[in-house]
């Protein structure tokens, strides 16, 4: 299994208790839906994976990784192992489209010529071959997710984390955006996403994890939104 | 480190220099600022330092030999004097020289026969400190009637050297604080500005470092700025300032021995970028410290 939380509890220091021995793994090439209303616990997980978070109590294990001991200098490597989505995009503003991407190769010190031959792969996958020049900041929202995602799958991570990728999205770019999700899935990596979009979860009938009050209330195989 | 990283460093450093070119001149602006208040102080300070030398250099005791000495002696004693290691300079002034040297009103009606004085020696010292001492070694030689040394004035001169070095060094230590207090404060306000592109930097697996770098070459381009501009204001308002002094005061020789704006310019030029790049560069590195914690 390549994602594994056993009895994982996290306190924040303000004394909220967003996680309450929380226990799921994920398998290799799954495509998980975490869902569950605001304040629900949904993105503590996400946060956990990215060791934004440690946990108060309990274990997690990423490809057989217990992260929660990665001392902190070791962190970027971990990290470059993750694909990482958030729903603000979260891209460089000054830069162009060819260059958001690309720096996530520049990162671990990629040589040009991998760079000059990766990034306009991924943004062909992506659908925006044709606008690498442009700064990210003329994107529209759905092209500007879509820059996010080629960012985050160039360096091939086993690991894809989405926290409401849709989330500032029209209905019809969110669908090409879950369209590409699941392409990429289809390439073997593994998806988490965190959502509250009944419709995708409901179109896309994969593997839905429930999460109310920080517990896990339901974790259903080709579920839908409201069970 | 691979080139690749280091050009891609010195690029993302340029870059957003220029990107961000407010927060650049506000930054520019303070290293300027503080380096001219800097350039005055340093050149403040070394002018005391070469004013206060000059008038320690000139400081000199006279030696009275006694009236009976043969004039071979007194020769003799002159060679004594100069082997003293303290002694810098000795040089014998006759009765005679010493006769033509009073007013004229004084020696109206007499002739060298009725001459009162006697021969003596200027000396000057090597280390002012040791003058006192020295002059006390003079003393015993047999013949040496007086030795007129102003133990006051010698004292003076060497506290307020000591003192004026200490209040330079002082301010310039204020100076310096304040000045990396400003500067990284400043640096900071740019750096809270990409609080954002750090924490982007950090989820796509960016080490410390990487992010450190392009901030700290970003220190080390205000800083050869702001230094460039401060040195043109100092060197130039320094020549301007030391020949108007120079012009004003004429016949004090104490002034001839401030120090030229040709002999000031390498030390301005070396301390402004060694004082700029180190504060840009340290000012970035705390600055960006308090961010990359995620």
């Amino acid at each position: 299994m390549l994602i594994l939380f056993t009895n994982v509890t996290k306190i924040f220091d303000n004394g909220t208790e967003a996680l309450k021995e929380v226990s799921f793994y994920v398998e290799r090439g799954e495509f998980v839906f975490v869902i569950g209303s605001s304040g629900a616990g949904k993105s503590t997980i996400t946060k956990l994976i990215m060791r934004e978070e440690l946990p108060t109590e309990g274990g997690i294990l990423i490809n057989n990784t217990d992260i929660t001991k990665i001392p902190r200098s070791e962190l970027p490597y971990y990290r470059r192992k993750l694909g990482v989505v958030f729903q603000d995009f979260r891209l460089l503003p000054g830069k162009t489209v060819f260059e958001n991407v690309a720096f996530a190769l520049q990162v671990i010190g990629a040589p040009k010529r991998e760079v000059r031959r990766k990034v306009p792969a991924v943004l062909n996958l992506v659908g925006l071959a044709h606008k690498a020049k442009v700064r990210v900041t003329e994107l529209s929202g759905g092209e500007q997710q879509r820059v996010s995602l080629a960012r985050a799958i160039i360096n091939n991570p086993p690991v894809l984390l989405c926290d409401e990728p849709t989330g500032n999205l029209d209905p019809v770019t969110a669908l090409e955006i879950m369209q590409i999700l699941n392409q990429i899935n289809k390439s073997g990596t593994t998806i988490l996403l965190v959502t509250h979009a009944s419709d995708i979860v409901d179109m896309m009938k994969k593997r839905v994890i429930e999460i109310q009050d920080g517990i896990i209330v339901r974790d259903q195989k080709q579920g839908v939104y409201s069970a | 480190m691979r080139l690749t990283k280091v050009r891609y460093f010195i690029k993302e450093g340029c870059r957003s220099f220029f990107v961000n070119w407010t927060m650049s001149l506000a930054c520019v602006t303070i290293v300027t600022a503080c380096l001219v208040v800097f350039g005055i102080f340093l050149s403040l300070s070394m002018n005391v330092s070469q004013i206060t030398n000059y008038t320690r250099s000139e400081y000199e005791i006279r030696v009275i030999i006694s009236p009976e000495t043969t004039e071979r002696r007194v020769k003799e004693i002159g060679r004594e004097i100069e082997v003293i290691e303290n002694v810098a300079n000795c040089t014998l002034v006759t009765r005679a020289e010493r006769f033509s040297e009073l007013p004229e009103n004084v020696i109206a009606g007499l002739d060298l026969s009725d001459n009162p004085l006697s021969d003596s020696f200027v000396v000057t010292f090597k280390n002012l400190e040791m003058a006192a001492q020295t002059a006390d070694e003079i003393s015993e030689i047999p013949e040496v009637r007086q030795t007129t040394q102003s133990k006051e004035t010698l004292d003076k001169v060497n506290t307020l050297f000591n003192k004026v070095t200490a209040g330079v060094i002082a301010l310039i230590a204020i100076m310096i604080l304040i000045s990396v207090f400003i500067i990284s404060n400043t640096i900071k306000l740019t750096v809270f500005a990409r609080k954002r592109d750090i924490n982007i930097m950090k989820f796509v697996g960016a080490t410390d470092w990487f992010i450190r770098w392009p901030f700290i070459i970003e220190g080390m381009v205000i800083g050869v700025i702001g230094a460039a501009f401060a040195f043109l204001a100092v060197w130039y308002g320094y020549g301007y300032v030391a020949a108007g002094i120079g012009a004003v005061f004429t016949n004090f020789n104490v002034f001839a021995a401030l120090v030229s704006a040709e002999a000031i310019m390498p030390i301005l030029i070396s301390s402004f970028l060694g004082f700029g790049i180190l504060i840009g560069a340290v000012g970035s590195i705390i600055s960006v410290r308090r961010h990359l914690h995620v």
